[in-house]
């Protein structure tokens, strides 16, 4: 009887897990994560639907499909695009979508899901889920065996991997852009004459990921500009250190500190004493320190600006509408990285498993396409922006611009132009003037 | 009633016991070959399978060990990535994958007989030690790693793959463990302790001894193990062997070994587990089941087992147990 009772519940407990999950779109047999989204962008989603574009007669219609992706953590941004991919870009491009469960940054799960999607029929393998170059190697390596065309948002070197015929290409974010964009966001957020002490959370900095140091090079050489800093070592040198240290500015009242961990509690160890007005972070880490600095300025009763990396979000929109002790909104500046950045390494996989890889070749070898980035400094400017990716109207990408980065679809195709396309594309000035969002 | 009656001898039954999960893994083989119309028994897929089965098949191998004593240890991920970051960093000092071996296999057997070793010392149970280890040896991994990749040169690692290296050594760590267990005292011995501790301790047997042996071959299956990683990955992480605990305890216990321990413990055990698992993973996702469902498809298959293998004899040891 008791066996009976215990099996009863767990299978009550197991539908009611599945409760969550969408059951909107037919097609989207392989989404089983974008449910949990949980947000009402899935009814506003339904509702935007035009039924008459699909009468309309195709000009082309590519072969169907299957493109697996690897995922390291299901976040809002990965959970956003899960949603465009299967609930919209398959039926547009006759494409199926595998999505993995959260592989984390571990290599031999990556390599197993790879297998696996090797026997579903994939053609084509997206990684989303490593973050060095070191680590891509082998599933790159483990692609090209089996004959699996492969991207990934790579943010280091793809020298490892570029004499592989199946790589098609990465894709990443502006390297010479992102510091000027850090640049700009700290003249902009410390542009009141006060002197302020920085606490810099340089993240994977120090194991050479490239977008992290650019952004904390960025940081450090405004604060140089602005204050006449005078450094004691080179500033790369400075953004890649691996341990908290306060470092030399040659000012008394200027104090600088590099944080490159990962945990809330080491940042309030740093903060404490109430010293460092200024947090900036160089990668998507501003959830973890949210509270730490929220509990710093309460007791401290100061306010400490927020410059930092993150994703569009309904959470960052709370950190942007949610005030300090002294009345300032928590968040005063963001580097965000939209979906532009994911959605262009499919277009990379598409033409390579669409026979067109030599189109978007460099030299003959691939090359890494970058995406713009986003700033944003106010809750109004956000409540703008965290529209985008919520529906048909306001994906970055609409089925018909991106077939423009497909050479199936757009014979003029080049690698250059491809290049153009996807920076003019993804700025937030276009997407805001295509969505009609100004 | 009548049914019932037959279900239940049916599920006594010594040999059908023994053998059911082997004959579950072969319906589970027929079910996905035909429902993907023969794509799952390529080959090549089958082959897939057991290299992504081998690491947790090696290590829960040597696992079985240790939970046929009816003890557990859950520090089994924690030791194995803390040994493939050894061994990696000792190759990245020599550049000989010899001693990158040997490290691995040192270090692995050297971490179960700390364990042993504490346990006596404090006088703590072993479960308690590998539960306190756990924590400890996650936290030492992402000290020492902490957001690096350690990398071991793809292409140095390229032949050893080719030349099928983890199969050949599962190979030889099976056929030791399964003489060690099935065809020694030393099986008997701790499948005694599993059924009855107290009625081993009185028949005279050295239940620490038996034990200490149990977790220095499971330490074999460690070392092992994390070369395989280091062979198949070509690099170590923060989150290398993250999930492998969990994998070991579910291969075991899915494949029939009681977490209790005992006369139904099995040395096949660990890798038909581990096949298993693999098997619905790589067959569900060919029949379009995504990987969240996939998860919870997990989840049930092992509650039911350990539903299942929580039936205690309810009679003393008997005489071909010793």
């Amino acid at each position: 009887m008791k066996k009976m009772i215990s099996i009863i519940l767990t299978a009550a407990i197991c539908l009611l897990m599945f409760t969550g999950c969408s059951t909107t779109n037919p097609n989207s047999a392989s989404n089983g994560t974008s449910a949990s989204d949980g947000t009402s962008a899935a009814d506003e989603t339904s509702e935007a639907v035009n039924p008459s574009e699909s009468d309309e007669p195709k000009a082309k219609e590519a072969e169907p499909c299957t493109v697996a992706i690897a995922v390291g953590t299901y976040n809002s941004q990965t959970l956003k695009a899960q949603k465009y991919f299967t609930e919209y870009l398959s039926k547009e491009l006759n494409v199926n979508f595998v999505f993995s469960e959260e592989l984390g940054g571990d290599v031999s799960k990556n390599l197993t899901f790879v297998e696996n999607a090797y026997a579903v029929g994939a053609q084509g393998v997206i990684d989303w889920a490593m973050l060095s170059s070191d680590d891509v190697v082998p599933i790159a390596e483990k692609c090209e065996q089996l004959g699996l065309y492969f991207s990934t948002w790579l943010v280091g070197s793809l020298d490892s991997i570029s004499h592989l015929d199946h790589v098609v290409g990465v894709t990443a974010g502006n390297d010479a852009v992102i510091k000027d964009m850090f640049a700009e966001m700290v003249n902009e957020v410390l542009s009141d004459g006060e002197k302020h002490n920085l606490v810099l959370a340089t993240a994977g900095a120090h194991n050479g990921s490239v977008q992290q140091v650019r952004a904390s090079v960025g940081i450090l050489e405004a604060y140089r500009d602005m204050y006449g800093l005078t450094y004691s070592e080179d500033i790369e040198k400075l953004a890649m250190l691996d341990a908290v240290t306060e470092i030399e500015t040659g000012v008394d009242d200027v104090k600088i500190t590099i944080f490159p961990k990962f945990t809330g509690d080491e940042l309030s160890n740093v903060l404490k004493n109430g010293e460092y007005d200024v947090v900036a972070v160089a990668a998507n880490l501003y959830l973890r320190f949210e509270s730490v600095i929220k509990e710093i300025e309460e007791v401290h009763n100061m306010d400490i600006k927020v410059i930092t990396v993150t994703e569009i979000s309904d959470t960052t929109y709370n950190s942007f509408n949610t005030l300090d002790p002294m009345g300032n909104p928590s968040l005063n500046a963001a580097f965000l990285t939209t979906s532009g950045k994911v959605t262009l390494t499919l277009a990379l996989l598409l033409n390579g498993i669409y026979g067109d890889i030599d189109a978007i070749l460099v030299d003959g070898k691939p090359a890494t396409y970058n995406n713009q980035s986003w700033i944003c400094y106010s809750p109004e400017e956000y409540e703008v922006i965290n529209k985008v990716d919520t529906s048909e109207d306001t994906y970055i990408y609409n089925a018909d611009e991106f077939k423009q980065m497909l050479k199936f679809y757009n014979e003029e195709l080049t690698a250059e132009s491809l290049m153009n396309y996807a920076q003019e594309y993804s700025s937030k000035e276009s997407v805001f003037a295509r969505r009609g969002l100004d | 009633m009548k049914n019932k009656i037959k279900i239940s001898e049916l599920l006594d039954n010594r040999y059908f016991n023994y053998y059911l999960p082997i004959i579950l893994l072969f319906v589970l083989t027929l079910f996905f070959g035909v429902t993907t119309g023969g794509k799952f028994l390529q080959l090549q897929n089958l082959q897939m399978i057991l290299n992504q089965a081998l690491v947790v098949g090696i290590v829960a191998t040597g696992a079985v060990l240790i939970y046929s004593s009816g003890n557990m240890n859950i520090a089994m991920g924690g030791s194995t990535a803390i040994t493939c970051i050894i061994a990696v960093n000792v190759y990245l000092s020599t550049g000989s994958m010899l001693l990158m071996f040997l490290t691995s296999v040192v270090v692995g057997i050297a971490f179960m007989g700390m364990f042993c070793v504490l346990s006596e010392v404090f006088k703590l149970s072993i479960v308690v030690i590998t539960v306190l280890f756990m924590t400890m040896l996650i936290s030492l991994q992402e000290w020492i790693v902490g957001g690096k990749t350690l990398k071991v040169s793809y292409e140095s690692l390229k032949g050893l793959q080719q030349m099928n290296v983890p199969i050949l050594i599962f190979i030889i760590y099976f056929v030791i463990c399964f003489i060690l267990f099935e065809c020694t005292k030393l099986g008997r011995t701790l499948k005694f302790i599993g059924e009855n501790k107290d009625c081993a301790r009185q028949t005279g047997i050295k239940e620490s001894a038996a034990v200490t042996i149990a977790f220095l071959v499971s330490g074999l299956g460690v070392g092992l193990g994390a070369f395989s990683i280091i062979v198949r990955a070509s690099s170590v992480g923060g989150s290398t062997a993250g999930g492998l605990n969990m994998e070991v305890v579910l291969a075991i216990v899915l494949a029939g070994t009681p977490m209790t321990g005992g006369n139904k413990s099995k040395i096949f055990s660990g890798i038909v587990g581990a096949v298993m698992v693999t098997m619905l993973n790589n067959g569900l996702l060919q029949l379009g089941v995504s990987s969240i469902y996939i998860q919870a498809i997990r989840g049930v298959f092992f509650v039911i087992m350990v539903m299942m293998s929580g039936k205690r004899p309810e009679v003393l040891p008997v005489k071909d147990m010793v």
